[in-house]
């Protein structure tokens, strides 16, 4: 620091004067001439003179450049007006609609505008971020590795670890997050290895991690994974005993599912309709399904039942052999009446629904349906659950995953029928894009106020296949000072916008 | 007449993200009743809750519309821009309907009456002998503020500036007010800007220094404005505080035709005033012009001036032996786009610098418009980089779309430039324009 600056800023007051107060430009030679300026005013101008010079004199840095540039695009730009519509998707962090336009995007081979990268890398939104590596380009790709917070769009988002061998290398030091991480890998790459990594380290876990683990068997679960899940059976965690039974479950060849089948298979019983050919041809005609008779568990609880999997205590409102015996039928693959009774998933369904009992079975067969995938009972369970109305305790997220599983066909005139039946809550559950049939239905229905449909419209606005998405649509006219019916239009507004950004999106992607 | 603004530019006319994103949903023929244009203007009918009328001038891209809005410009007229960017054919050739013909004839009728109140304001008589005497009489008002600013100035050094991180925010207000009631406003909001800089950073008392030392400098001149070249003692005066009405910049300033580019714009938020300065470049002249506009609140700002855009006009510059802050007098063609402004390497670029600085020591900034630049990471954050190796630093906080334009190779980088650090405004990128400073919402 030179003099003159040092005097400035401790102050002249305090320093004994000095003749070395000097800036060393021209400007010192200057105020030398002057004759009414005291110490302190010849200080300052000395000072701005040594201001401007560092402003005037400044010399650039050398530096190399420390970059390398981004490599060549084998991706195209997409059009002005895509551009436009992205920025305001972005900006507006519309998560649904950017993974969408993402989607297609990729597709058409279209990556994004480079301004729009930094944005796009820093929004969090799920959806849009399992799709946003593949319209990155290759400016993206350069742009995420400048930034820790960004290079999540680098990782392959799944099987980072391509070898079962870098699993096992990276086991010891992994923290407990990764080592779940590493778990996931590794079961798909090599489930058994995966057995003994977890067998090796599983006593020195907490519960909280053990759960974790066992949770991860679903994936490729088989036959061979029974000796490490009986044994999880006597763990001190009751979750992870649970999940470990769960899992159990879904060996059907194992001793523990044989048990529960011989248990269950004692409390039920099926009467065809009549004996022979004429009987079968009468349960046709009649629709008279046969009868499914069901008892209930015996009233004390079996200790032996808990290490099944089975939950003593039931939830508010189910009686206690009822909840057992609802989670008996939950546990058993429900093919297994198929056999046994030599009729279908359809006609179970309906006797069970005519017997004693009949929704708790409908429960039970709709959990165990889901978990053993068993894809004959979906339809008929759906049936039983929206379109026979039958009451009960009845697990709303396993209906919608039911509603999901179901195959186009399937799915088309059962979405019709819930419009006569004041369900239309249940339309969101179904895979997307919805069956035209149902878009038209539903876009007819919308131009009237339908107040039940606010929450609902946007998820249609997502659904509704792009071509048959109407240009504009006339809202309907409700009454001024309806607070309700203001809250349809604005929801149907929105509607229309998301419609128009989805039908840009698509006329955009032609090459 | 063909309308040439593409989306890019649009959106940036609009006052925030959600005008722009509410105008681009407007931005479809459909959403219209009624579409129109003429040579001068643009007109449509948009059903909103009422049945709006919107209009936009393509002489300066004003516009009006009926709707209660209170943002300029408005959803309907921004929506009305994006259809005419984006389907032309819908904007049918017809006569301008009555309102639009109204709306016309009145902007037509203020813009000669301002032109009128200038002229007769220069030409009105004045009396001598009195204008002298006032200007006396402000001239000794102004002395003893500077006297007494000198005075506070030498106490700062006596006592040591280090100490004033102590001081309170009325320890600087009381001084400028004090120059504010000397007529001396110029050299008022120096002293305010003074206590921004206390403990802004590490070295913030040298860079106090530097200005109190600026500032001693003009108080200096200032007392010797009689043997200062007239140029010069003209940004002497201006700088303590003396102000030019528009009539006087035209009679006294260098007054040019040419065609301008916008090269860059920004928005400063002072204390409820936003302060808008763009950067424009003749194409004949190359002469830089500085254009400061001023608005309260969301109300617009009188001039359309958005980056990339070009028009031929007349401007009067400030009088100045560094001609830089400019008016427009009159505009002589619709706007059009522009083409990436040819640039200079970073040497030559502080090499200009420096000369400015020689007219006019007091010169605050420049606009810098550096070729073939590449940004990169250095030892204080980013730099920008020249063929020649030649870096300078880069001032502002978020630079991501900076690197994401240029992706490593080099571009056309436009930024303002006050003597340490370049803040990016604008990148042209393969002939496309890229604005750097998102406005937020």
């Amino acid at each position: 620091m030179s003099e003159l600056v040092r005097a400035a800023i401790v102050g002249t007051g305090q320093l004994p004067p000095s003749d070395n107060e000097h800036s060393g430009t021209a400007v010192d030679g200057l105020v030398a001439q002057l004759h009414d300026v005291d110490r302190e005013r010849a200080l300052l101008l000395r000072a701005g003179g040594l201001a401007l010079l560092r402003r005037s004199a400044r010399r650039p840095t050398v530096m190399q450049p420390s970059l390398d540039a981004a490599g060549e695009e084998s991706l195209r730009l997409p059009s002005e007006r895509l551009h436009q519509l992205l920025t305001n998707l972005i900006s507006e962090s519309d998560d649904e609609l950017l993974a969408e336009a993402y989607e297609r995007m990729a597709r058409a081979k279209l990556r994004l505008p480079e301004q729009l990268l930094p944005a796009a890398l820093s929004k969090s939104g799920t959806r849009q971020r399992g799709q946003l590596p593949r319209v990155l380009g290759a400016r993206g790709r350069w742009l995420a590795q400048l930034r820790p917070e960004w290079t999540w769009a680098l990782a392959p988002s799944d099987a980072e670890y391509v070898s079962a061998q870098d699993v096992v290398e990276c086991w010891e030091d992994a923290a407990p997050a990764e080592r779940r991480t590493l778990l996931v890998s590794l079961r798909r790459l090599d489930p058994g290895l995966a057995r003994k990594l977890v067998a090796a380290s599983w006593k020195n876990e907490k519960a909280e991690q053990r759960l974790a683990w066992v949770e991860l068997f679903s994936t490729n679960l088989s036959a061979a994974d029974e000796p490490l899940l009986a044994g999880m059976l006597s763990d001190r965690s009751t979750s992870v005993r649970h999940a470990a039974a769960t899992l159990l479950w879904c060996l059907p060849e194992g001793e523990l599912a044989l048990r529960l089948r011989t248990r269950l298979d004692a409390l039920v019983s099926f009467k065809a309709p009549a004996g022979g050919i004429l009987g079968a041809l009468k349960s046709l005609v009649s629709e008279d399904p046969g009868t499914l008779r069901v008892e209930l568990p015996p009233e004390d609880f079996d200790g032996t039942w808990e290490k099944d999997g089975i939950v003593e205590a039931p939830p508010q409102g189910v009686g206690r052999r009822q909840w057992w015996l609802q989670q008996l039928f939950a546990a058993v693959p429900p093919d297994h009446w198929v056999t046994r009774f030599g009729v279908s998933a359809e006609q179970l369904v309906r006797a069970a629904l005519a017997g004693e009992h009949g929704h708790l079975v409908v429960d039970g067969l709709t959990s165990a349906a889901l978990r053993h995938r068993a894809a004959d009972w979906y339809a008929p369970l759906w049936d039983a659950r929206v379109l026979a109305e039958t009451r009960g305790a009845h697990n709303e997220h396993e209906l919608w995953t039911l509603s999901e599983r179901l195959t186009p066909e399937l799915a088309e005139p059962r979405m019709l029928a819930l419009f006569e039946r004041d369900r239309t809550d249940l339309l969101a559950s179904f895979r997307r894009p919805w069956p035209h049939s149902v878009a038209t239905r539903f876009l007819s229905g919308m131009t009237t106020h339908q107040p039940e449909w606010v929450a609902l419209l946007p998820v249609a606005a997502m659904a509704i296949p792009y071509d048959v998405l109407p240009t504009t649509l006339v809202a309907p006219a409700v009454p001024e000072g309806d607070f309700r019916a203001q809250e349809y239009l604005r929801a149907f507004d929105r509607f229309q916008s998301t419609a128009s950004a989805r039908r840009t999106i698509a006329e955009e992607m032609a090459p | 007449m063909q309308f040439e603004f593409s989306p890019a530019q649009i959106q940036a006319l609009a006052p925030d993200a959600s005008s722009a994103a509410a105008g681009r949903k407007l931005g479809k023929p459909a959403t219209w009743k009624s579409l129109g244009q003429s040579q001068q203007a643009l007109w449509g009918e948009c059903q909103g809750s009422a049945l709006y009328h919107t209009q936009v001038s393509l002489v300066d891209l004003a516009s009006k519309c009926s709707c209660p809005s209170r943002k300029f410009p408005c959803k309907h007229a921004l929506g009305l821009l994006f259809v005419a960017a984006e389907s032309p054919r819908s904007m049918v050739e017809a006569p301008e309907p009555e309102w639009v013909a109204a709306w016309l004839a009145k902007r037509g009728a203020a813009q000669e009456k301002k032109q009128e109140r200038s002229e007769s304001a220069a030409a009105k008589p004045v009396d001598a002998v009195a204008q002298a005497k006032r200007a006396e009489k402000r001239q000794d008002k102004m002395l003893n503020g500077i006297e007494q600013l000198d005075a506070w100035m030498s106490d700062l050094v006596r006592q040591g500036v280090a100490r004033v991180q102590s001081e309170s925010p009325s320890f600087w207000d009381a001084q400028a007010r004090r120059l504010v009631d000397a007529q001396a406003q110029g050299l008022a909001a120096r002293v305010r800007q003074l206590s921004h800089r206390v403990g802004a950073s590490e070295d913030w008392a040298v860079h106090l220094l530097d200005e109190l030392g600026s500032v001693s400098l003009l108080t200096h001149a200032y007392r010797r404005l009689a043997q200062l070249d007239p140029m010069l003692a003209a940004d002497v005066e201006r700088l303590v505080g003396l102000t030019l009405d528009h009539a006087e910049v035209v009679a006294h300033g260098d007054v040019v035709d040419d065609q301008w580019m916008v090269l860059c714009e920004v928005v400063d938020d002072e204390e409820r005033v936003r302060v808008q300065r763009a950067w424009l470049r003749g194409r004949e002249t190359g002469r830089v012009a500085l254009i400061l506009q001023f608005a309260v609140g969301a109300v617009r700002f009188a001039e359309p001036l958005v980056a990339g855009t070009c028009f031929e006009a007349q401007l009067a510059f400030w009088p100045s032996a560094c001609p830089q802050r400019a008016l427009i007098v009159e505009r002589k063609s619709p706007l059009a786009s522009g083409e990436a402004p040819a640039g200079r390497s970073v040497a030559d670029s502080l090499m200009g610098f420096a000369e400015q600085l020689a007219r006019l020591p007091w010169l605050e900034r420049a606009v810098l418009v550096l070729e073939k630049v590449v940004p990169a990471p250095g030892a204080k954050g980013l730099y920008v980089i020249d063929g020649a190796r030649h870096a300078l630093p880069l001032s502002g906080s978020n630079h991501d779309v900076l690197l994401a334009v240029s992706g490593g190779h080099p571009l056309t980088l436009i930024g303002e430039w006050e003597g340490h650090a370049l803040f990016p405004l604008v990148a042209w990128s393969a002939d496309r324009m890229v604005s750097l400073r998102m406005r937020p919402s």
